[in-house]
């Protein structure tokens, strides 16, 4: 079903919305989920509340990119799980060594940098990402918003491991430069 | 934990939209590396002929016939709703031969092409090309898919669309809706039409199929396609087995006179071993048989669990003109050229390779990912790197870096690459 029929059913208050979101996304959302809960019953009820998100967001919302949308709410949704099931241990998983990975791209304290909320932060990330090819973009975002392991991420770009996680570590070099410039405290 | 880098992953969060779509493992698109085959004009000439005839696309893809049916790229201007392909501007010649102009658009600016392996041996993945095989010539191609920014259809996405047609046919299946991805939803501070065709997504019943103007075709089967039970890759006899397999069930579809395998090994910096299945067409002269290597190479994804989800078949030569065939140098020569820092490479290394660097293998191979200008043929040296300390490697493993010298002799090329000590 086009996801704008589906968008149609949300408005209408059908119970058909659910039904049909779930046929078509609950796998993609099953696995940003997985991905980062590494846990098929925590991520099972990850995506369930994902629907129950989205059918209180929708309306008054109308998404223009249905998959974004249902991604970034089960993204959310799990990255909070995460940090509460973890908050006392830490380690493990690829949310763990992505956030690791992340670390090592941090600009050094600045006393005179911005620290006021993540909206400018966001905004720098987006300027960031614009400033890439789209090869690039593509990797550096399957690999921190999709979470999508190394080695998942040659296979499907045909890339060696090697390449990818060198391609990783130069983009987050230049992210943290970038952040320099820019004079953003995370 | 560095709660920082929580609020750095958070804040990615809210990214466009369009590049979270665009970056979905489901829909990656590779693009890159093995390299095309087949003239565009003969390609579609052939197709539309296999097309009208009901012959067997396993038979259309003869390397011999359609090198008779060559045509040039005068042909694409008369493909309704296609928008022709620049002329060329005149360059200079010698001997009848265009000089050469190297230009990459380079998706390859980030990373490295590089390997780890446990043995030296496993850098020969069974190539038709041997130092011993007496190359004097090879033919040279334009990519007129080529932009300075990322490759595009000059003909709007027909000859794509013939290519994710006439693969549904050779499944047995038929495509139910084609979806083409414009430029304008990813393009920054690029002059490309916002309507400039660079992907094409078709449905069918048994996978999805996408291609991009590099004439990749991926065949993403839903749900995955079944392997006969205890089918797997772990080792090089179980890959070559599988490969088999798989070959035979796809013959309609390679086409291939006399399948060859190409095995590949590569490693995790973990020591586990990843096995790539691929193939090409070893019928025909040593010539023939590269260039089914270099643009029309088969991979195979298999998973874990022993089924095939994904295959890639390459028609490289669907966006090109050949320009004519060069003459070219010998291994011995291009090592020399190596050792003088001709090469192009991405390995991150502070010096170019000398004679401490040892070169581990030779290969003769297209660079045509799609990202450049001209297809022409290089050899491609892998040269083992000094161990990097800040590299976390198992010890039984050693890492090559790939270095590309140009096959063609020096005098057809305006730009013989020297290697300034950076890297792309």
């Amino acid at each position: 079903m086009e996801d704008s029929a589906i968008i149609d059913l949300y408005w209408a208050r059908a119970d058909a919305a659910v039904q049909e979101t779930q046929r078509k996304y609950g796998p993609y959302c099953h696995r940003i989920a997985y991905g980062i809960l590494a846990s098929r019953e925590d991520a099972e009820e990850c995506v369930n509340d994902t629907w129950l998100r989205a059918w209180n967001a929708i309306p008054p919302q109308r998404p223009d990119r249905l998959s974004a949308f249902l991604g970034r709410l089960t993204r959310n949704l799990a990255l909070d799980r995460w940090k509460r099931d973890h908050a006392e241990k830490r380690g493990g998983g690829e949310t763990a060594l992505a956030l690791s990975e992340l670390e090592g791209c941090l600009p050094a304290a600045n006393p005179a940098a911005r620290a006021d909320g993540d909206g400018p932060l966001a905004e720098s990330l987006d300027r960031f990402l614009a400033g890439l090819r789209r090869e690039q973009r593509r990797v550096f975002l399957m690999r921190y918003w999709h979470l999508t392991p190394v080695r998942d991420i040659a296979a499907r770009t045909g890339y060696t491991e090697s390449k990818v996680a060198a391609m990783l570590h130069r983009l987050r070099g230049r992210l943290k430069a970038h952040l320099e410039r820019e004079g953003i405290a995370v | 934990m560095n709660t920082d880098a929580e609020r750095l992953l958070e804040a990615l969060g809210g990214v466009r939209e369009v590049w979270i779509e665009d970056a979905a493992p489901e829909r990656m698109v590779r693009r890159r590396s093995w390299r095309r085959w087949i003239a565009l004009a003969a390609c579609l000439a052939v197709v539309a002929a296999a097309a009208y005839s009901g012959t067997r696309l396993a038979e259309a893809w003869n390397w011999a016939a359609l090198v008779q049916n060559f045509r040039p790229l005068a042909a694409l201007e008369a493909i309704p709703g296609g928008t022709p392909a620049p002329a060329p501007t005149p360059v200079p010649t010698l001997n009848g031969l265009p000089l050469l102009t190297i230009r990459e658009s380079g998706d390859m600016g980030m990373g490295f092409e590089g390997i780890m392996v446990r043995d030296v041996s496993e850098l020969d993945t069974g190539s038709p090309w041997t130092p011993e095989a007496e190359v004097s010539a090879l033919p040279v191609y334009r990519n007129t898919a080529y932009t300075d920014y990322m490759p595009v259809a000059p003909d709007g996405g027909a000859a794509m669309l013939a290519l994710a047609e006439e693969t549904a046919a050779a499944l047995g299946t038929e495509i139910t809706q084609v979806t083409y991805e414009r430029v304008g939803e990813h393009a920054f501070g690029t002059t490309l039409p916002d309507s400039a065709v660079d992907g094409l997504e078709a449905e069918t019943p048994l996978a999805e199929i996408r291609v991009d103007p590099s004439g990749s075709v991926g065949i993403f089967f839903e749900p995955y396609a079944a392997l006969p039970d205890g089918s797997e890759t772990s080792s090089r006899e179980a890959a070559e087995r599988v490969t088999d397999l798989l070959l035979e069930q796809y013959a309609d579809l390679h086409g291939y006179v006399e399948p060859r395998r190409m095995i590949a090994t590569d490693y995790t910096f973990n020591g586990v071993p990843i096995t790539d299945l691929r193939a090409c067409d070893g019928a025909g002269s040593v010539e023939e048989q590269m260039l089914s290597r270099s643009f029309h190479r088969v991979w195979f994804g298999v998973s874990e669990g022993g089924e095939l989800h994904v295959l890639w078949l390459e028609h490289g030569l669907t966006y090109a003109e050949k320009l004519g065939d060069y003459p070219i140098i010998s291994p011995e020569e291009a090592e020399a050229l190596l050792r003088e820092g001709h090469f192009i490479t991405t390995v991150p290394q502070e010096e170019a390779p000398t004679g401490a660097w040892p070169v581990a293998h030779v290969d003769l191979v297209y660079r045509a990912s799609g990202y450049e200008e001209i297809y022409l043929p290089y050899y491609k040296f892998w040269v083992e790197l000094p161990r990097n300390p800040n590299i976390e490697m198992a010890e039984e493993l050693t890492m090559y870096g790939a270095y590309y010298v140009p096959a063609v002799e020096g005098k057809y090329l305006t730009n013989m690459p020297l290697w300034d000590g950076s890297f792309n």
